[in-house]
C-alpha cells in the first residue's frame, strides 16, 4: 500500500512539475502595442481565422491596428465581463449590453465616454455611421458608454406563428391565414375542441418566462400621441406629459386606483386600455395554455413537438422556423400573423420607438489604445466592403453579392460563415439581405429598416438613473416578481384585483419613493431636452 | 475574509472595497423591509432541516443494508448505481419532472389510470415540500452513504464476531453495534450541514421552480428572493449583507449544536 | 453462523429496499441515455422514453466535433491525478495533526478550519486574490490551488482518524517512532477505506470541475472537459437565435435538449468506469488485523 502511495504521489508531483513547464512554451504570444484586444460573445464563427488573417494582412495596413479577438460562450459572458471588468484586465473593446453589464459599468465610469470622439470628425465613419440622434438616445448616466450595435429602431416584427395546415382544415380566415385576433380565437377554439385536443396538442405553447409576451399589446403610439408614455419605473407605469411634452403632468403604476387617472384623457381613465383589460383577456385566454405553461422552456419545441398549435415570436426567425416545421412534420405548413394591423399593411409610423439600441461595443476605461481601436472601428464602418469582410465573411469564399442588398451564403466544408452581427457590425447603413428570402418577408424586413416606419417616443434617450434608489427598487422588485409572471400567463383568477394589491403593497414599500424621484429626473431631462431646442 | 467588508460599502470597482463609501446597514436594509423575509427565511429553514434529516435517514440506512448484504454482487452494482443521480445537474432532472409531473405526465397517467384526481403539481404549492424532499433524496442519500459505508467498513470485525458467538441477530447486530459506532459520524456530518442551513439551494430550487409564482409560498428560499430582488439592478454590496446574515445565523447554530454535541458525546464534537 | 428467521426478514428487506432505490436512480438515467441516443424532431414529438424510437448520433457528433476534446481530456486527467494527490497529502497531515490528542488547540485549529466553510471574501475578491495576487490567470494551476484543502473533506479524514485507537500510535511511539513514521505507517494503511473515500470525493470534484475554469481560464486548449462540453452545449443552445441573426438556416432541428442529455451521459459516463475500482476499499469488510496488534 505504502509503495503504491508513494508511487502514484512521486509520478504525479513530477507531471505536475512538467506539464506546466511545458505549457510555458506554448504560453508567450504577448500582445504586442499595434495589437487591440477584443472580448466578444458567441461562438467563434467557422472560417473566423482567415477573416482575421485576411484583415491583419491587408486592413491592418491601411489602420495600422492588428485585432485580437476572444470569443466567450453568450451564457458565460456576464460573468466573465464582470470579473474581468472589475479585475481591470487589459482589453481595448468589449462586448457588453443593458442585459449584461453595460448600467452598472457606466455608472461606475469603467467605459470610455464616446461622443467627443464622435463629434470630435476624427473619425468621419463613425460620425455618419451612428447618427446625432441614435448617439444622444442611447446616453447612459450622462454620457456614450458604447456604440450600439442596431439595424432597426425596433425589437423585430411581433406575430404568431401557427399552424396553417390545421388553420385551413377547420377554415379559418382566408384560405388558413389569419388577419385578426378574432380569427386567432376561432382557431384556438377549434384546436381546443377539435381531435387535437386528444392528442394533447394545446392551442397556444407558451414559455415560462414571457407568457403571452406581445399579444394584445397596448398601443404605445396611441398612448404617445396622447401624451401617455408606458415605462418601466420599478414597476410599469404610464407617464402622462403635458401638451407639449415639456413637463410630467402625473405617473401612474399599473394597478393603481382608476381615480388616479383622473387627469388622463377620457377614453383613459378607467384604465381598461392601460392594461387592465389586457390582463383580463389574457385570463380568459389562458384555456388555450397547457396547464404547466409557468415552467415551460420552449414553446417553439411545443409546436415542432405537435404539442401546441401556435406560439408568439417575431419575424426574424421567420426562415429557421419554415424549415423547423418540415423537419418534424412534412405535412405541416406555417402560418404567420402579424398582431398589429397598422403593422401587417406596412404602415408609416406604426411602432413606437425610443432609438436604444439593445447591444453595446464599449471601450474600458484603463485601455491605453482608445485612438486605436477607433481607427479599427472607424475602418470597419467605411464601407460596404470592410463591413462585410466582418459581418458576411471573405467574399467569394463564404458569400457572393446578390443584386443590390442581397447575399447568398456558401458553405465551406458544409459549414457557412455566422457571425453574430450584434455584438460588432449592425448597423441600419450596412444592411444585406439573404437572398433566398421570400418576397412578402423581404418587405417586411425593409419595412423593419425603415426610419419612417417609427414614431420617436417624446422620453427618446431618457434612461432611469435608480443607483441612489438601490434599497427601493430591490424591495419593489421582490414585490412585483411575486405577481408579474402568473398575470403573464393569466394564471391568476381575478387578475385586476391581483394586481392592485400587489401595486399597493409596492408602492407602501418604495414605489413612491420611486415615482418621487422619476418625475423629477424626467422633468429635469425634458428641461434640458427643450434648451437645446 | 475581508470581502465581508463589502457589505457595509457603496462598493465601486474603480475605487476599490476600502476606499468605496461607507453606507452601515443601508445594503441589509432591502432584504428585511417587508415581512416577506420571514417567509423565505422560514421556507429556507424548513426546506434544510427536511434535507438534513431525510438525506441523512436514508444515506445511514443504505449504508446499513449494503453493509449487511451477502450478495458481493448485487452490492456493487445497486451501490454504483446509487450514487449516480448525484452527478446530474439540476437542469437535466427539471426536464425530466417536467415530464413526469406535468398534467398529463406519467405520475397523473398513473393516477387518474387508478380512478384517482390527476394532481396540478405546478399549480400546486402545497406538495412542492414533498417533491423536493423526495428529489433530494434521491439526489444526493446515494452519494452520502458513502461515507457511512467507509465508516462501517472500518469498524473491528471482531466485534461483530463477539456478537455472533453470543448469538445476537443481525437485527440486534445493527441496533446494537453499528449505530452506536456511527453515532459519532452522524452528528459530526450533521454539525457540518447545519452551518449552511440558512443557505437555500438555489441551483435545485430555480431549476425546478424558476419564475412559477406560484408555487413560492412553499418554495421560495433567501437565495431565489435575493435573485429576484436584484435581478434588475444587481449590488454586490445587498449580495454580500445577505450573505453575511446567512453565515453568522449559521455560525450560531452551529456553535449551539457544537455545546450541546460536547456535552452529549465530545467525541462527536466538530471542535 | 446460524440464521434465525428475523436475520432473512432483515435480509429480504435490505435487498428490497436497496433494489427498489437502486431502480428509481437507474430509470432516470436510463431516460437521459436513451434521450441522448436520439434527435430533437424525435424528442420534441415522442418526449422521454426508455427505448429512442428513432436512433441518432447528432447530439455527440456535436459534442464530440471540436478538436479540443483531446487536449482537454488530458488536461482533466493533470488536474485530477496532481489535485487529488497533492489534496490527499495537505489533508491528511493537517487531519493528522488536529486528531493528535497531544497537539494544543486542535479544537481551536478545527473551529477555524470549520470557519472558512460559512464565512469567505465571496467571488470577486476571490477572483482579485487568485489572479492579481497569486498570478494564476490562465494557469491549470488555478484549478487547483484554490481548491487544494476542502475544509468538509478535511474533517471528515480527522474523523476517520479519530476512530483509530490511540493505543497504536502511543506504542508506535514508544518504539521510538516519530510522526511521519506514525502517519504514513501506521495511520494510513489502516484508514484505507477513509482514504478511499475522501481520495473519491476530492478526485471527482476535480474531474467535475468547470466554474472555477470559467473564472480563470482564457485559452481553449486549456480547458477542462467538463468546461468544454458545458460551453459546447451552452452555445448550441444560441446557434439558432445566432442563425437567424446572421440570415442562416441551420437544417434540422437544433439539438439543443439532445445535447444536454448527452452532456449528462458524458459526466457520468467515466464515474461508472471508475468507480467499482475504489469501491472495494469500503464494499469489501477490511480485515483491521493491525487494530488489535
Amino acid at each position: 500500500m505504502n509503495k503504491i502511495l508513494k508511487r502514484v504521489a512521486v509520478s504525479g508531483l513530477a507531471l505536475a512539475m512538467a506539464l506546466p513547464a511545458l505549457a510555458g512554451c506554448k504560453m508567450s504570444t504577448r500582445v504586442d502595442s499595434d495589437t487591440i484586444k477584443i472580448m466578444l460573445s458567441g461562438q467563434e464563427p467557422t472560417g473566423w481565422d482567415k477573416v482575421v488573417e485576411e484583415y491583419n494582412n491587408n486592413g491592418a495596413k491601411e489602420t495600422g491596428v492588428k485585432i485580437s479577438v476572444e470569443w466567450v460562450s453568450p451564457g458565460d459572458y456576464k460573468e466573465k465581463l464582470n470579473l474581468r471588468m472589475i479585475g481591470s484586465e487589459n482589453y481595448d473593446l468589449v462586448f457588453d449590453a443593458p442585459f449584461n453589464k453595460l448600467k452598472t459599468f457606466a455608472a461606475y465610469e469603467m467605459y470610455v465616454p464616446l461622443e467627443d470622439y464622435l463629434t470630435s470628425g476624427e473619425y468621419p465613419n463613425l460620425s455618419a455611421a451612428f447618427s446625432e440622434d441614435i448617439a444622444d438616445a442611447n446616453h447612459y448616466f450622462g454620457h456614450l458608454y458604447g456604440l450600439p450595435m442596431m439595424r432597426t429602431y425596433g425589437n423585430g416584427i411581433d406575430c404568431v406563428y401557427y399552424r396553417k395546415d390545421l388553420a385551413k382544415k377547420y377554415n379559418i380566415g382566408t384560405d388558413g391565414q389569419i388577419n385578426s385576433y378574432d380569427e386567432l380565437q376561432q382557431f384556438f377554439e377549434c384546436i381546443l375542441n377539435g381531435e387535437e385536443d386528444a392528442q394533447n396538442m394545446v392551442p397556444f405553447g407558451v414559455t415560462s418566462s414571457r407568457g403571452f409576451y406581445s399579444l394584445f399589446a397596448q398601443d404605445a403610439v396611441d398612448q404617445a400621441e396622447n401624451h401617455i408614455i408606458r415605462m418601466n419605473l420599478g414597476a410599469f407605469a404610464h407617464i402622462l406629459l403635458n401638451e407639449d411634452n415639456t413637463e410630467v403632468v402625473d405617473i401612474v403604476y399599473e394597478g393603481e386606483d382608476p381615480s388616479r387617472y383622473a387627469l388622463f384623457p377620457e377614453k383613459y381613465r378607467d384604465g381598461k386600455l392601460l392594461g387592465l383589460q389586457r390582463l383580463e383577456t389574457l385570463r380568459e385566454w389562458n384555456k388555450y395554455l397547457e396547464r404547466d405553461s409557468l415552467n415551460r422552456k420552449d414553446s417553439w419545441a411545443m409546436v415542432t413537438g405537435l404539442k401546441a398549435a401556435a406560439m408568439v415570436d417575431n419575424l426574424d426567425t421567420y426562415e429557421q422556423k419554415v424549415v423547423d416545421l418540415k423537419t418534424a412534420l412534412s405535412d405541416a405548413e406555417l402560418g404567420v400573423f402579424i398582431l398589429k394591423d397598422e403593422v401587417r399593411n406596412m404602415e408609416d409610423g406604426a411602432r413606437l420607438t425610443d432609438l436604444k439600441g439593445n447591444n453595446f461595443i464599449c471601450i474600458p476605461a484603463w485601455s491605453n489604445k482608445i485612438d486605436k481601436t477607433l481607427t479599427f472601428l472607424d475602418w470597419l464602418f467605411a464601407d460596404d466592403e470592410n463591413h462585410d469582410l466582418f459581418e458576411l465573411g471573405i467574399e467569394g469564399v463564404n458569400w457572393e453579392a446578390v443584386g443590390e442588398d442581397k447575399y447568398e451564403t456558401l458553405k465551406v466544408d458544409g459549414e457557412s460563415y455566422s457571425f453574430p452581427g450584434y455584438v460588432l457590425t449592425w448597423n441600419p447603413n450596412f444592411v444585406k439581405f439573404q437572398a433566398s428570402l421570400p418576397e412578402d418577408m423581404y418587405e417586411y424586413k425593409k419595412y423593419d429598416l425603415k426610419k419612417e416606419a417609427y414614431t420617436e417616443s417624446p422620453l427618446a434617450g431618457f434612461m432611469f438613473d435608480t443607483s441612489n434608489l438601490q434599497t427601493e427598487t430591490s424591495v419593489v422588485s421582490g414585490i412585483t416578481s411575486k405577481v408579474s409572471t402568473a398575470l403573464e400567463h393569466g394564471a391568476l383568477e381575478d387578475p385586476v384585483e391581483q394586481l392592485r394589491a400587489n401595486t399597493a403593497e409596492a408602492l407602501a414599500n418604495g414605489l413612491d419613493v420611486i415615482r418621487e424621484e422619476a418625475i423629477r429626473q424626467i422633468n429635469e431631462f425634458l428641461a434640458e431636452k427643450n434648451s437645446d431646442k | 475574509m475581508f470581502g465581508l467588508y463589502i457589505a457595509f460599502v457603496d462598493y465601486r470597482p474603480m475605487k476599490g472595497i476600502w476606499a468605496s463609501d461607507f453606507v452601515g446597514i443601508e445594503n441589509f436594509k432591502a432584504f428585511f423591509a417587508t415581512n416577506n423575509w420571514i417567509t423565505v427565511t422560514g421556507n429556507t429553514l424548513f426546506l434544510n432541516a427536511l434535507f438534513i434529516f431525510f438525506t441523512t435517514l436514508t444515506s445511514v440506512i443504505i449504508a446499513i443494508l449494503l453493509s449487511e448484504m451477502k450478495s458481493k454482487w448485487v452490492k456493487k452494482v445497486t451501490q454504483s448505481i446509487v450514487i449516480l443521480p448525484h452527478f446530474m445537474s439540476w437542469t437535466v432532472v427539471s426536464m425530466l419532472s417536467l415530464a413526469i409531473l406535468s398534467s398529463n405526465g406519467i405520475v397523473n397517467q398513473i393516477i387518474t389510470a387508478m380512478g384517482g384526481q390527476g394532481i396540478e403539481f405546478y399549480n400546486t404549492a402545497s406538495v412542492w415540500p414533498l417533491i423536493l424532499v423526495i428529489l433530494r433524496i434521491w439526489q444526493g442519500a446515494g452519494f452520502g452513504s458513502i461515507v457511512y459505508l467507509a465508516t462501517i467498513t472500518g469498524f473491528d470485525s471482531s466485534i461483530y464476531e463477539a456478537a455472533a458467538v453470543d448469538g445476537a441477530s443481525r437485527w440486534q447486530c445493527i441496533y446494537k453495534i453499528t449505530l452506536p459506532l456511527l453515532k459519532n459520524t452522524i452528528i459530526m456530518l450533521t454539525i457540518m450541514s447545519v452551518g449552511k442551513i440558512f443557505n437555500g439551494d438555489f441551483g435545485m430550487i430555480y431549476a425546478m421552480v424558476g419564475s412559477n409564482s406560484i408555487l413560492y409560498p412553499t418554495t421560495d428560499v433567501i437565495d431565489t428572493y435575493l435573485f429576484r430582488q436584484l435581478l434588475e439592478n444587481p449590488s454586490m454590496g445587498q449580495t454580500a449583507a445577505v450573505g453575511l446574515v446567512q453565515s453568522v445565523l449559521g455560525f450560531c447554530f452551529v456553535v449551539l449544536c457544537n455545546k450541546v454535541a460536547n456535552k452529549w458525546s465530545p467525541e462527536s464534537a466538530l471542535f | 453462523m446460524k440464521r434465525t428467521k428475523s436475520d432473512y426478514a432483515v435480509s429480504f428487506v435490505s435487498y428490497a429496499f436497496i433494489i427498489l432505490f437502486a431502480i428509481a436512480c437507474l430509470i432516470p438515467l436510463l431516460l437521459v441515455l436513451s434521450s441522448s441516443f436520439t434527435s430533437q424532431a424525435s424528442l420534441n414529438i415522442n418526449g422521454y422514453r426508455l427505448i429512442p424510437s428513432e436512433l441518432s448520433l447528432d447530439a455527440y457528433s456535436l459534442l464530440f466535433k471540436s478538436g479540443t476534446v483531446g487536449p482537454a481530456y488530458g488536461v482533466t486527467i493533470f488536474i485530477t491525478v496532481v489535485g487529488t494527490v497533492l489534496s490527499m497529502l495537505v489533508t491528511c497531515a493537517c487531519a493528522y495533526a488536529i486528531s493528535c490528542k497531544s497537539m494544543y488547540y486542535r479544537g481551536t485549529v478545527a473551529f477555524f478550519i470549520y470557519f472558512t466553510m460559512l464565512f469567505n471574501g465571496g467571488l470577486v475578491p476571490t477572483y482579485l486574490w487568485v489572479t492579481k495576487y497569486l498570478g494564476l490567470s490562465d494557469s491549470l494551476w488555478s484549478l487547483i490551488l484554490p481548491s487544494l484543502v476542502n475544509a468538509w473533506n478535511l474533517l471528515l479524514m480527522r474523523n476517520f482518524f479519530n476512530g483509530i485507537p490511540d493505543a497504536l500510535s502511543e506504542s508506535a511511539r514508544i518504539d521510538g517512532a516519530n510522526d511521519m513514521v506514525i502517519l504514513f505507517k501506521i495511520i494510513l494503511p489502516i484508514s484505507l477505506p477513509g482514504i478511499a473515500t475522501v481520495g473519491l470525493f476530492y478526485a471527482l470534484a476535480y474531474w467535475n470541475e468547470w466554474y472555477k475554469a470559467l473564472l480563470y481560464i482564457h485559452t481553449e486548449w486549456k480547458y477542462p472537459l467538463q468546461y468544454l462540453i458545458m460551453q459546447i452545449q451552452k452555445n448550441i443552445q444560441y446557434v439558432q437565435q445566432n442563425a437567424a441573426n446572421a440570415g442562416v438556416v441551420t437544417e434540422g432541428l437544433v439539438p439543443a435538449e439532445t445535447t444536454q442529455m448527452a452532456t449528462a451521459v458524458v459526466t457520468i459516463g467515466p464515474i461508472i468506469l471508475l468507480y467499482p475500482f475504489l469501491q472495494k476499499y469500503f464494499v469489501q469488510g477490511l480485515t483491521v488485523g493491525s487494530v488489535k496488534g
